[in-house]
């Protein structure tokens, strides 16, 4: 288990001098800016951001010389890939964690008053920025965005190992596609009044009183799907040669 | 002598090549060069050393332990160096101490600062910028820093101009004055092992052609030249990659022959090198044979 969290380290000594190049951080300013003075929502996409630098670039990478030096390493195969795993929910974790707690200082600070507002329709839009519905869905958007970032990234990892690299092509277009055509399909047969209407609530309407257990359910859902997601694929992985 | 690495009769199969019941070993406190013509195999036979390569039959031994199942165990006291770089290249060289130090019990920075020092790497430059001969020393300071006991060099002069050459063998050499560590060392600079190899095993198309001491090897074969039509009987059938020429001919003999050899046909010590040509012209008229 001790060599999990070291293969974690390992891929964030890899991509963190990334997050210094090609004007990454003139980008984060901004936003970081803009989450302070203007929406706190910005955060979570700054967050976004640096979850793709941290992880997406460590794809890159790895993908050109990294099998030599997984072949040297002291640690086992599978903890390799289980380590990789547990570093997209990390990184992901950690985003929406800072996201949350940086709304939430935007939002006690209020430094939006101090910008020069200067209009009444100005006034209302830094009224709402501030609003504790704002928040919420700041927040909201937080869990959001590390959900879909951890899942998609995890899927399309696991995939990868199942598949293999020659196949990435094929595998992007599958998980943009698929969801797609699914949804084309159920449009089509709805238009047709081919499926029968239920109604039920919006899953909104139940769980909107209990925010706070939809946002940790999904982050338990994603912490499973990732490190089910790793199991699979460390066990295809471990059986190909370096 | 204790053996710090062995391997008996490995096996190993890929489309168009495969490794045939490769057997040697490597006794403590030498340096052995692993030699053999491009595709002979010594890469693959690195690899499963590594347990990169998953062995078909066969089995290694490093430092006593299984190479497959104590595979761990042997990295934490092993150093590698390839005949490419395989870090980041992006990153400098103190970014690769901390991607690599929280794996090796004993990884020692100051070493590792000191090496920096003393073969002139920068350390805030991006080891993918580097030339040939840097990229080959920031591997070395990598493989050296857990102060390793075996380390296994694959290729690693490759490409190297004689200056980064002659600086990597006295490496080695410092490296082998303690007498439980060893060195096995691949390449096709034959030069680089007569040098320094204590031992030598010669790969040819997947086989171990010779594997024993260096001085064995050169004792062991001879080239024989002189007049085709003196060469007595039976003699022939046993000579290597023979040649002929206008003027005569050229061969490798094994040694145990010479006492059968006429006055005048003349013999002299075969290099490395040598042995290795003769042995891929004997292939050659196989081929032509068959």
């Amino acid at each position: 288990m001790k060599e999990i969290p070291k293969m974690m380290k390992f891929c964030f000594h890899t991509t963190s001098p990334m997050l210094s190049a090609q004007g990454l951080p003139i980008l984060m300013i901004l936003f970081a800016a803009s989450g302070f003075f203007i929406s706190p929502v910005a955060f979570a996409v700054l967050f976004g951001m640096i979850f793709m630098g941290l992880v997406l670039t460590y794809g890159g990478i790895e993908e050109k010389n990294f099998n030599k030096q997984y072949g040297i390493l002291p640690i086992e195969r599978r903890n390799i890939t289980r380590g990789l795993f547990c570093y997209y929910f990390a990184v992901g974790f950690l985003g929406e964690i800072c996201g949350i707690l940086l709304s939430c200082l935007s939002y006690l600070l209020k430094l939006g008053r101090f910008l020069p507002w200067s209009n009444e329709q100005q006034f209302i839009m830094r009224d709402t920025f501030y609003d504790p519905a704002s928040l919420i869905m700041s927040v909201d958007v937080s869990v959001y965005v590390m959900f879909v970032s951890v899942f998609f990234m995890s899927l399309f990892s696991m995939l990868l190992c199942i598949f293999g690299r020659e196949n990435r092509t094929k595998i992007i277009a599958g998980i943009v596609g698929t969801p797609l055509i699914i949804a084309a399909l159920f449009i089509i047969l709805n238009e047709n009044d081919l499926i029968p209407v239920i109604q039920i609530r919006s899953p909104d309407a139940f769980l909107k009183p209990q925010k706070v257990i939809k946002w940790i359910v999904m982050n338990i859902s994603v912490l499973g799907l990732t490190l089910l997601f790793g199991e699979i694929a460390s066990s295809k992985q471990a059986a190909k040669e370096l | 002598m204790e053996n710090i690495l062995e391997i008996n009769g490995l096996c190993k199969k890929y489309e168009g090549f495969s490794l045939k019941d490769i057997s040697f070993s490597l006794p403590k406190g030498y340096i052995m060069g692993f030699v053999g013509e491009n595709g002979s195999g010594k890469t693959t036979t690195i690899r499963s050393i590594l347990n990169m390569a998953k062995l078909d039959s066969g089995s290694i031994s490093v430092f006593g332990l299984d190479s497959v199942t104590d595979t761990v165990a042997i990295k934490q006291r092993l150093g590698v160096v390839f005949d490419s770089l395989y870090m980041g290249e992006h990153l400098n060289a103190k970014q690769v101490e901390r991607q690599l130090k929280p794996f090796y019990e004993n990884w020692d920075s100051d070493y590792f600062a000191k090496m920096l020092k003393d073969f002139g790497l920068p350390d805030n430059k991006p080891v993918g910028d580097f030339s040939k001969g840097m990229k080959m020393k920031i591997m070395i300071a990598a493989a050296l820093a857990h102060h390793p006991e075996l380390i296994i060099l694959d290729e690693p002069t490759s490409g190297l101009d004689p200056v980064a050459r002659d600086e990597l063998l006295d490496i080695l050499g410092e490296f082998i004055e303690d007498e439980n560590r060893g060195v096995l060392f691949s390449t096709h600079i034959t030069a680089d092992v007569e040098r320094i190899a204590d031992y030598v095993t010669i790969l040819h198309n997947g086989k171990v052609w010779f594997t024993g001491t260096k001085d064995d090897l050169t004792e062991m074969y001879a080239i024989l030249k002189g007049d085709p039509d003196d060469i007595p009987a039976g003699i022939s059938e046993k000579l290597i990659g023979y040649h002929k020429y206008r003027n005569g001919f050229d061969a490798l003999i094994p040694g145990t022959e010479l006492k059968n050899i006429p006055d005048s046909l003349e013999h002299e010590k075969a290099t490395i090198d040598e042995i290795l040509v003769y042995i891929a012209k004997e292939d050659k008229k196989h081929e032509r044979d068959t």
